[in-house]
């Protein structure tokens, strides 16, 4: 038994993923940060196929698919209704109005894992999962257009093991829209002045030091790292074909397990990789 | 209920190590355990559920062993406390998990609690309540890396010690001071606003502390006073980490037998057993028959003093504090007090009116001989130690009990009103114990001194002393301890290795204490310094710093070093005089470039052997005249800047019972009249009726120290005129170093800084570059300071 998730060292683990299919309503309804091309609901939908197979079918782990819900054309990002650390579950109360309900499904799926559940009632508070940052050692939330400073206690509240340092974002939707764990100890980050000065407040805020991984792309930072016990050290990122120059950087990691996915259709709506799964480790199924 | 209640004695962990599993042995490990267990139970340190359940479950392992279905049944959790609120469901997961512990020794099992529980982000962060500058609460948090700044538990900001240049505080404010992020030019210094100024003194020190403790290889000597300027001169004398991982790899000795006794909750019971204590062996040792009641207090201890404790604890007469082994400290959270072997700080509550059970004849008796006591000593601030944390461990026991020069009691008396205050009884060996009550003199036991209601009319007030030294005892008679002690080091080496364990008295009852008490006087000097400063020196261990800055730092340091004695007169009213002057200085005899001379009370005597430039101020009466210069003003921030020429300031003094100690007679002296005593200091130059009254000689003593750039002469004489006993101090200090200093400028700064601080002051310029400063704010003295500044 591992307490504090079994500390650093066992940052990453993880055995069951929770995802949710796309609606159609995506396409025309979903929230976007600024007016682009339409997205390709078939591409899209073999995109997150390929995500979901890989979880599932590569790395192992149990993945619970939610339905899609037509209401909610951005219930595909299930990461920003809940955040996971260890035995707990924050269902979060998401700064978009429109995506609140998102949060109903996510509350099911995590109570039949057995997880204790928190929830934010609090009607002031807002919180995004996406701007969460969660290191193995403590949290960063952003503090952006979609979480609040009363978001972030109530996340302190609920995790009390660790570190909560805000960090304000600007020019971005989320505080994980440039940047992720790519390692126990390494932070990927965007090279916009939008992530580095995120970075620099990050450092500030931590009595860690930790290894930064800068890649060209700030879509590109947002990578999801896995410890997989048969695997190693796992790292999905964005693929070649999208983010070059970001992909060398990647590529550079040697101890790595790296697996490119496509992500082109979902970004057209502020969708990256992260932002399609709530990871969990149950360490004890007693 | 309130009578006969027993001291009560816990540990305090001073300073969490970030890695527990670096302590060498498990007896240490054990002791952070418990403290731990406490922080956790009662809120401290915060954690979830899950944390708390975990970590109870490692506490039974060590405290039960294995899970036995035979005995430990459904309940048997319930008689511990893991948590601050603790639910049916956590206790029902703490046995879950006890139960997959199974064949992991106590030691074990207190490392995997230590593992975990150091981990948690709270873990080693002392908090405090303050508000930024703009009025919003947020909390500051001292810890091993540096300053961390909450708003509702979320980390707001950090600043890491090697980015922090200065911290100091000024009333109840509390200021840093940061390099320059990378793209900036200035440094910046942030404000802090604390609810009051003891609790912006208590941070500051904490800072300190810490930043010694954890960031330099050895402790800073306390900072030497160049010139008249205000402060604190508090540094941390204790050990640092770096020091204690030394001495640990030094230990050699079996492992240290211990017994974990059960934490069950004893907090929870009603009948006057300790709070959160989670080691009752120590109960034991330190039966009931206390009978001072007291606030909490705090014994700093380390492993071997505790060894020590146990064994040789147990005392006969009741006596409820050992003097040796203790530490007591009162330090800022707990409101607590320091004893070690050498400073003896005993508070009294309003309590102890009620705890002593005494007739009142008694009390006058117990009175009078805290008075005679208290005729033995001066306020003075603490002469540096080199280390007292090493001295005391090193120090024979025998020597320790000998109420050696340097033991010296604090003594609190009631204040209505008011937080308690702390006096000063000296413990002088030799004084005749059968004239003190019995409980507190015929050991070299701490006194534990009460003080009557009765008495109060005359002793409701604060003195805090130091210890008055003869100055007789000076220099050599210290390097010659010193020496002796080195012989020893060996043997004292084998003790404690690690964090500081302070223990922590606490008295059941001390709940009608104010709350705030925490706000304690330290051990060396006056808890009413409104201002001081530290700068950190980054001498880190693991961090090189730019040597530019390093020097940079050094001389600012030297340059500015503050400090501030507020000492309080006490005495009654309306006959005190206490004119302070100061003593002329030939020209002739200035054969230098810079030289003051002043003329300070005999407090200021140990100090100023240490060649501290010690600086006057006086004040009467404060505390009956509403303690008017205590009262927190929000002022401008602030900051005292460094790297000026030299500084003149004013500074409050106390001239309470100045009696001599030559002076002391067998007989009873009514308290009043030593209350009351009058000194005077007498420039014979400057007042005329002193110079035909040819005094007695008693002493004269020169004394002479130098440094790189000063040269400190202190000569000091003692005489009796007219029945009254007068000790002069010369001093002079001259300035070599730096020719550069402007004098002119240097006076008028000084003069500007004077009348900043007090604007009441008058001052004009005499002769000579003699400037005199008077200050009419007391009612019943006329008080007059003299700075001098001469050419060469």
């Amino acid at each position: 038994m591992a307490g504090l998730g079994g500390g650093p060292a066992a940052f990453g683990r993880c055995t069951h993923a929770v995802v949710r299919a796309l609606p159609e309503s995506l396409c025309r309804q979903a929230l976007r940060s600024a007016a682009g091309p339409e997205v390709d609901f078939a591409r899209a939908e073999r995109e997150h196929q390929l995500y979901v197979g890989v979880l599932r079918g590569k790395l192992g782990l149990q993945v619970l698919e939610l339905p899609a819900d037509e209401s909610l054309p951005d219930c595909v990002f299930v990461e920003d209704a809940a955040v996971v650390c260890e035995e707990t579950a924050l269902l979060t109360r998401p700064g978009a109005p429109s995506r609140r309900k998102e949060v109903e499904a996510m509350k099911r799926a995590l109570e039949s894992l057995n997880l204790n559940i928190v929830e934010m009632v609090d009607e002031n508070a807002t919180l995004d999962g996406g701007d969460v940052l969660f290191t193995g050692r403590e949290f960063f939330v952003g503090l952006s257009r979609r979480t609040n400073q009363r978001g972030a206690e109530i996340l302190a509240d609920t995790f009390k093991d660790y570190a909560v340092s805000t960090v304000p974002v600007h020019d971005a939707l989320h505080l994980k829209s440039f940047c992720s764990m790519a390692g126990p100890n390494l932070i990927a980050i965007g090279s916009s002045e939008a992530a580095q000065k995120a970075l620099k407040t990050m450092q500030q805020m931590s009595d860690h030091r930790y290894d930064k991984l800068t890649v060209p792309d700030d879509a590109a930072a947002n990578c999801i790292y896995l410890n997989i016990p048969s695997k190693g050290h796992v790292l999905l990122h964005r693929a070649p074909e999208e983010y070059p120059e970001s992909a060398k950087v990647f590529e550079k990691l040697k101890d790595h397990m790296l697996i490119p996915i496509a992500n082109t259709e979902l970004e057209k709506v502020d969708g990256a990789l992260t932002c399609c799964s709530v990871l969990i480790n149950k360490s004890s199924e007693l | 209920m309130k009578r006969s209640l027993p001291w009560i004695f816990t540990f305090n962990v001073k300073f969490y190590p970030p890695d527990p599993s670096q302590l060498t042995e498990d007896i240490t490990r054990y002791f952070l355990c418990l403290q731990l267990r406490q922080d956790i139970a009662s809120g401290r340190l915060p954690c979830s559920f899950v944390t708390h359940a975990l970590l109870g479950s490692y506490t039974l392992q060590a405290e039960l062993g294995d899970h036995d279905p035979e005995e430990h049944r459904s309940d048997y959790i319930s008689e511990f406390q893991f948590a601050p609120n603790q639910t049916q469901e956590m206790e029902e997961k703490v046995a879950e998990l006890h139960k997959t512990h199974r064949g992991l020794t106590p030691a074990q099992a207190d490392s995997q609690f230590l593992e975990n529980a150091k981990r948690l982000s709270m873990y080693g962060v002392d908090l405090h309540h303050a508000k930024d500058s703009e009025g919003v609460d947020i909390m500051l948090g001292v810890c091993a890396n540096g300053l961390l700044i909450y708003k509702d538990r979320l980390r707001i900001n950090r600043f890491a010690w090697p980015k922090i240049l200065k911290i100091s505080y000024k009333r109840s404010n509390f200021y840093i001071k940061v390099r320059p992020a990378e793209l900036e030019q200035f440094e910046s210094t942030i404000g802090f606003k604390l609810p009051n100024h003891r609790a912006a003194k208590r941070l500051w020190k904490v800072c300190v502390e810490h930043h010694t403790f954890f960031r330099l290889v050895s402790p800073e000597q306390p900072p030497k006073a160049k010139f008249l300027t205000l402060g604190s001169k508090f540094r941390y004398s204790g050990r640092t980490q770096a020091q204690t991982r030394q001495a640990s790899n030094l230990i050699d000795r079996p492992a240290p037998y211990f017994e974990r006794t059960s934490s069950k909750r004893v907090s929870r019971s009603l009948d006057g057993a300790p709070m959160g204590i989670s080691d009752q062996s120590l109960l034991r040792d330190f039966p009931a028959t206390a009978r001072q009641a007291a606030g909490d207090k705090i014994l700093d201890l380390d492993a071997a003093g505790q060894a020590k404790l146990k064994e040789g604890g147990r005392e006969e007469d009741g006596s409820p504090v050992k003097t040796p082994q203790l530490e007591l400290t009162q330090d800022g959270k707990s409101n607590s007090l320091r004893v070690d072997g050498e400073n003896i700080y005993v508070r009294h509550s309003n309590l102890m009116l009620e705890d002593l059970d005494k007739t009142q004849d008694d009390l006058l008796k117990h009175q009078a001989s805290i008075s005679e006591l208290k005729r033995n000593f001066m306020e003075s601030t603490p002469e540096p130690r080199p280390n007292e944390w090493e001295k005391r461990r090193i120090t024979p026991l025998s020597l320790q009990t000998q109420g050696k020069k340097g033991d010296h009691i604090f003594q609190v008396k009631p204040l209505p009103g008011k937080e308690k205050q702390w006096t000063a009884i000296p413990w002088i060996a030799g004084a005749k114990p059968e004239e003190t009550d019995q409980r507190h003199a015929s050991r070299a036991e701490v006194p534990c001194t009460g003080v009557s209601d009765a008495d109060k009319s005359s002793h409701e007030t604060l003195d805090i002393v130091e210890e008055k030294k003869q100055a007789e005892v000076g220099i050599e008679e210290t390097l010659v301890v010193d020496e002796t002690n080195k012989g020893k080091m060996q043997v004292a080496t084998g003790a404690g290795e690690t964090c500081k364990v302070e223990e922590h008295l606490s008295k059941k009852d001390s709940s009608s204490l104010p709350s705030d008490s925490s706000s304690s006087s330290s051990s060396s000097e006056s808890e009413d310094e409104e201002v001081g400063e530290y700068q950190p020196h980054h001498r880190a261990t693991e961090e090189v710093i730019r040597e530019e800055q390093e020097e940079e730092e050094d001389m600012k340091r030297k340059e500015h070093e503050e400090k501030i004695q507020h000492v309080e007169a006490t005495p009654e009213g309306s006959k005190l005089n206490v004119p302070v002057e100061h003593t002329q200085v030939k020209a002739e005899d200035l054969v230098q470039e810079n030289a003051v001379t002043i003329a300070t009370e005999e407090k200021n005597l140990s100090e100023e052997i240490k060649q501290d430039l010690g600086e006057e101020k006086e004040e009467e009466q404060l505390r009956l005249n509403g303690d008017v210069s205590h009262v927190d003003i929000d002022v401008a921030p602030q900051i005292i800047c460094c790297s000026e020429p030299p500084v003149v300031k004013t500074e409050m003094i106390t001239i309470s019972d100045a009696t001599q100690r030559t002076e002391i007679s067998t007989k009873e002296v009514p308290i009043v009249q030593t209350e009351t005593k009058t000194i005077t200091y007498e420039s014979p130059q400057l007042d005329s009726s002193a110079g035909g009254n040819a005094g007695v000689l008693l002493s004269a003593q020169t004394i002479t120290s130098e440094s790189i750039s000063t040269t400190t002469t202190t000569h000091i004489t003692k005489m009796v005129k007219g029945g009254v006993s007068e000790t002069r101090i010369e001093k002079r200090i001259v300035i070599t170093g730096d020719a550069d200093i402007d004098h002119d400028e240097a006076l008028a700064q000084a003069i500007k800084e004077a009348k900043e601080q007090h604007p009441d002051i008058k001052y004009f310029r005499g002769k000579n570059d003699t400037v005199i400063m008077i200050m009419k704010n007391c009612n019943h003295s006329k008080s007059s300071l003299l700075y001098r500044m001469h050419r060469a």
